[in-house]
């Protein structure tokens, strides 16, 4: 009746809107019961049982790490050329175009260097980990290993955790030092600034803790986008449609966490 | 013949269900389900589409906790196991799963060898004589290096059995072995099941709809319906059973029941839920 069309509008709405807390909540909770499950099986158990699988953690290093290579140097040295054309152009108003090299350093190794890393890894290794784990999951491959006595987060996400803690920031980096070097290239194109003097400039103005910083970034988001893709991966349930669906959430999700986290981070270090 | 509240003590049972109970949500998709399944008997346990079935399997493998009532796998109670517990027992018992559920990035040798590098420290040589008989027992010898998805769907499966078998199981379970196969290659996996029994002497449970299959290997049959235990006894003592669903599902008669959407959707909302 027309009459209640805006009360069940309401009704609708405030049980979507609960049921999407709910599913929140739970998504939390088992990403956080993954994290300890990994933490037991990284620290607690190789001290008396079996270690993870290096050959495993090696192939997810090279998977995620070395091909990726390519498409963070293009990601790199495109940014470094971005950021350094706008430094140019706001500096050049105060004459203070000498520091330019100054403010792409810090900006890329504090802030923009374990971003653009974070963001490859999340739409290039998320999205892949969480197709893989959702195709296991219909293909019963999960439950296989469960019955075979092999715990599937020990065989299969404990080596991306290893290698994503690993590779994700060392990645980080190599972005870091090809986007100084891309803005160092426009630089010396366009102030005829010489490579060494920009390189001078650029390790004057940085300090340990500026690396760290992007360090410690690069680490959380490692487990953050590890937790996230594996989480919804291991959540499929249906057929290959709901995979296509987690994939996408879990890209988007990570990415957001990402953002978020950073946000955070920088608050609290730089305070 | 026995129905489910009669029936008579299995010594030495390699599996025992009691008064079992499972949901879905809102929905119960077992209902007092009491099974003993002898030491060295293939036990086919069959039904139409979503007579819960499959969901029983779950429950033996441990892959499903019930809601109530208990499970024994070789004497060990499943539902009061813990985790390291549950998993050692699991060495125990080899499964086939109905798609054959072998890992797609690794060969058919890796895949067969998987259980063996993970629980065993057998030097290299073992493991690889271990995995061309098994692949032999299954015949499928010379396939060490093809990868699953160059496989047909009856090697795919003779694969998963030799994966199956590897750890020399006291208990075989398989899902559906013949689904999805031609009757030629159907029988031919029934064939290599009796030959299994025969040569390495386990207890099988055999989870199927196909009537031919299940008559063709069961020592003993369990037959579901609506998650209920409908009889469960030899061939003979099946095909002689006077229950009129026992009769439909064997003349393979769809159920008289008229669809209410209504409930249907009702259904619906409380297994999403």
């Amino acid at each position: 009746m027309p009459t209640e069309t805006p009360g069940i509008a309401l009704r609708h709405a405030t049980e979507q809107f609960g049921r999407s807390a709910v599913a929140g909540v739970a998504f939390v909770g088992r990403a956080f019961v993954l994290f300890v499950e990994c933490g037991y099986w990284l620290v607690a158990d190789p001290c008396w049982r079996k270690p993870v699988c290096r050959v495993a953690v090696v192939s997810e290093m090279i998977r995620m790490g070395v091909r990726a290579a390519p498409v963070a140097a293009v990601m790199a040295l495109s940014s470094g050329i971005m950021l350094s054309i706008q430094a140019v152009l706001s500096l050049q108003d105060f004459g203070a175009q000498s520091r330019v090299a100054a403010a792409i350093a810090v900006t890329m190794f504090r802030e923009f260097g374990p971003l653009i890393t974070a963001f490859l890894i999340a739409g290039r290794s998320a999205s892949a980990v969480t197709a893989q784990l959702g195709t296991m999951q219909i293909s019963q491959e999960i439950d296989a290993l469960r019955v075979m006595g092999i715990n599937p987060i020990h065989y299969l996400v404990t080596p991306v955790l290893i290698a994503m803690l690993v590779m994700l920031p060392c990645m980080t980096i190599l972005v870091d030092i090809l986007a100084v070097l891309g803005g160092g290239i426009y630089c010396a194109f366009d102030l005829g600034m010489t490579l060494s003097s920009y390189a001078q400039h650029a390790l004057a103005a940085l300090v340990p803790f500026d690396v760290m910083q992007g360090l410690i970034k690069s680490i959380m988001f490692a487990l953050l986008i590890t937790l996230i893709s594996a989480t919804y991966g291991l959540s499929v349930q249906g057929g290959p449609a709901q995979v296509g669906a987690a994939t996408t959430r879990a890209v988007v999700t990570a990415t957001s966490a990402v953002v978020v986290t950073d946000m955070v981070v920088t608050f609290l270090l730089a305070r | 013949m026995h129905d489910h509240t009669n029936q008579p003590p299995v010594p030495h049972a390699a599996v025992e269900v009691d008064h079992l109970y499972a949901h879905y949500g809102q929905r119960e998709v077992l209902h007092d389900i009491n099974l003993a399944i002898g030491q060295g008997e293939i036990h086919v346990i069959m039904g139409g589409s979503g007579s819960g079935k499959s969901t029983l399997l779950r429950h033996m493998l441990g892959l499903n906790r019930p809601s109530a009532g208990y499970l024994k796998l070789l004497g060990q109670d499943m539902n009061n196991s813990g985790t390291r517990a549950l998993q050692e027992l699991r060495r125990s018992i080899g499964v086939l799963f109905q798609g054959g559920a072998l890992l797609g990035s690794l060969t058919v040798a890796e895949n067969v060898q998987l259980p063996l590098r993970e629980h065993t420290q057998l030097d290299e040589n073992t493991i690889q004589i271990m995995t061309r008989m098994k692949l032999g027992m299954v015949s499928l010898p010379g396939f060490e290096n093809f990868m699953p998805a160059e496989l047909s769907g009856g090697m795919l499966k003779r694969a998963a059995l030799a994966r199956a078998i590897i750890m020399d199981p006291k208990v075989l379970f398989c899902d559906e072995p013949s689904a999805g196969l031609d009757p030629a290659v159907a029988a031919g996996i029934d064939e290599l099941i009796l030959r299994l029994r025969d040569a390495m002497r386990m207890t099988i449970v055999v989870v199927s709809h196909d009537l031919t299959s299940a008559f063709r290997i069961a020592d003993r049959l369990t037959m579901l319906d609506r998650g209920q235990i409908l009889i469960t006894g030899t061939p003979q003592e099946v095909q002689s059973c006077e229950h009129e669903r026992v009769h439909r599902l064997l003349r393979r008669e769809q159920q008289e029941d008229i669809l209410d959407p209504d409930a249907y959707l009702k259904q619906l909302t409380e297994t999403i839920d």
